[in-house]
């Protein structure tokens, strides 16, 4: 009892929690049997190297990071990353799904304020981040293509993915 | 002597340590509750104090259920009319008479709790609050208030808007409440008049905090509250009452575990002491041979049972104060009425009655070996060894 009160005790430190694993898995890897999550810290120098990449600095509450490991039986067929990003109405909430070669195998959208949620939400925009890695640019109206009158939480939504990308390149090895 | 208890607890290591994790165990989950319960009283003090109304009139039903439901946020589908207000603000004892519409907005998986209020009474009674930015004037029906936890969890700060898609309306954020420590951390405040109208609740009300110039006039406010038909009133202190009564119930089974399992570790303390007896007949026997008398080995036998139950007593403690965040969490998952924190502190006055305790257990737990000890016959006991 005291274990599982100690995991469910382990803080999330305020970054984005992943909120219905069992039906975005379906969505994301219906192939998939279970997930194990792992949480990485980053020292000094990490979080340095993220900011320069990022090209902003990290929430004061982003003090650990999340990942979600995905398998098929005992094979790893690929990873969830989940963050909160301020949209134009309220926190925007994403879960992003990479297969195996840590490529954007699918974005939702959890939870937001937007009035254009629905196009938000929807595959025409969504699915622009598909095949997308950390090399790549991801930038509206560069690359991506934002929801016409929400400008602002089309932004927020690429940066989200942009963001975890380069997080999960920096941490995703085990210290 | 000390030495040779020492050695002696030292010579049975497997057997100290199962003891003293018996003893050690048993007393955290005492300690655990006795300090839970302290903290858990004064955080809901705390909390139906920072709710700033010496009563609440609510719509005939439950009334503690209701007044939980204000303070925590919830439903109450049954309302007030703003006559019953009128009548309430027209009693002389009555200084403050603010009135609350509470409702829960659900939208997707997310429920967030919107609480109308009249801006300028109810910060009569939060004189506390601090707000970045402002309030907003009861006409302002385009902005909100929020808690510090929501504009953490929206990443909302002053000048932002907010969109509530089920009224496909935006509001912008005037002003975000500091941190309260209470449920309020958690609210989205608007107008009295704005929620009514976007639930479709024009005129009614959900509850009516007052405040009363005089609280030993409390009674007579009640009395003449109770005339006013479909209204029935709970005051703080009752609603604190309730909900000890429920919770000291619920503890009532508990402690009933914890006093069986404190016994059955002192049986393993007198246990352990017994068969330490019975090992060494034939040292104690020796002992008396070359001149130790019967106050010797009382002293014997009851330091290093006190020993024991010491090493179990401390045990304890570091396990409570270590585990005394995990219990928090525990708790308030089995127990409604919760409030959003609850302040744990260490008290001595406890850990002294633990000690207490401890010292009762090591004198009982001592008294049977001892016995067994004294009345050991040197001679016998030296010659059976040898056979």
């Amino acid at each position: 009892m005291f274990l599982f009160l100690l995991i469910t005790e382990i803080l999330f430190a305020g970054v984005c929690i992943w909120r219905d694993p069992d039906k975005d898995i379906k969505k994301i890897f219906p192939q998939a049997t279970g997930y194990k999550s792992v949480v990485r810290r980053y020292n000094k120098k990490e979080k340095e190297i993220i900011e320069k990449l990022i090209n902003k600095e990290l929430d004061p509450d982003e003090t650990e990071f999340t990942f979600y490991l995905i398998f098929m039986n005992k094979k790893r067929i690929g990873t969830v990353l989940t963050h909160t990003e301020k949209g134009q109405y309220g926190a925007i909430e994403v879960v992003i799904g990479l297969d195996s070669l840590n490529r954007v195998q699918k974005v939702l959208i959890q939870r937001d304020r937007e009035i254009k949620s629905k196009e938000l939400r929807s595959e025409n925009f969504l699915n622009q981040f598909k095949g997308k890695s950390f090399k790549d640019t991801i930038e509206i109206n560069k690359t991506i293509k934002p929801i016409k009158g929400a400008e602002k939480a089309s932004k927020s939504i690429a940066f989200s993915v942009k963001k975890m990308l380069i997080i999960y390149e920096i941490l995703k090895e085990e210290k | 002597m000390l030495i040779l208890i020492i050695k002696n607890i030292l010579r049975r290591k497997i057997r100290t340590f199962l003891t003293v994790l018996g003893i050690g165990v048993a007393i955290f989950l005492l300690f655990s509750l006795l300090t839970f319960n302290q903290g858990y009283k004064n955080s809901l003090i705390k909390e139906l104090d920072l709710l700033g109304v010496h009563m609440l009139a609510v719509p005939k039903g439950c009334p503690y259920e209701a007044a939980s439901l204000i303070v925590h946020g919830g439903i109450i589908p049954k309302y007030l009319k703003e006559e019953d207000l009128k009548t309430i603000k027209n009693i002389p004892e009555v200084e403050i008479a603010t009135p609350i519409f509470l409702a829960q907005l659900v939208e997707d998986d997310r429920i967030s709790i919107i609480y109308g209020i009249d801006i300028e009474s109810y910060k009569k009674v939060k004189k506390y609050w601090k707000v970045k930015g402002r309030f907003f004037e009861n006409n302002e029906n385009d902005k909100i208030v929020i808690g510090s936890d929501v504009a953490f969890q929206e990443k909302l700060t002053v000048g932002d808007e907010i969109y509530f898609r089920k009224f496909n309306k935006i509001y912008q954020v005037v002003g975000i409440l500091e941190y309260t420590g209470g449920q309020d951390d958690g609210f989205y405040f608007l107008p009295l008049k704005e929620v009514q109208r976007i639930f479709n609740k024009e005129s009614l009300i959900t509850a009516i905090g007052i405040k009363v110039k005089n609280l030993e006039k409390i009674e007579e406010v009640i009395k003449k509250l109770e005339e006013i038909p479909d209204l029935q009133v709970v005051t703080m202190t009752q609603v604190l009452g309730t909900i000890l009564n429920l919770i000291g119930q619920a503890n009532s089974l508990i402690y009933t575990i914890i006093i069986l399992a404190l016994f059955i570790s002192s049986l393993g303390v007198i246990n352990t002491m017994l068969i330490s007896v019975l090992e060494r007949r034939r040292e104690i026997g020796l002992l008396k041979v070359i001149g130790a008398n019967n106050w010797d080995i009382v002293k014997l036998i009851f330091f290093e049972t006190l020993i024991l139950v010491i090493l179990g007593a401390l045990l304890g403690i570091i396990l409570t104060i270590g585990g005394n965040k995990f219990i928090e969490t525990f708790i308030k998952e089995i127990i409604t009425h919760s409030p959003k924190k609850i302040e744990i502190n260490f008290d001595w006055k406890i850990a002294a009655t633990i000690f207490l305790y401890s010292l009762t257990i090591a004198i009982l737990a001592s008294i049977y070996p001892i016995l067994k000890a004294i009345n050991l016959r040197p001679m016998e006991t030296i010659r059976s060894s040898d056979e």
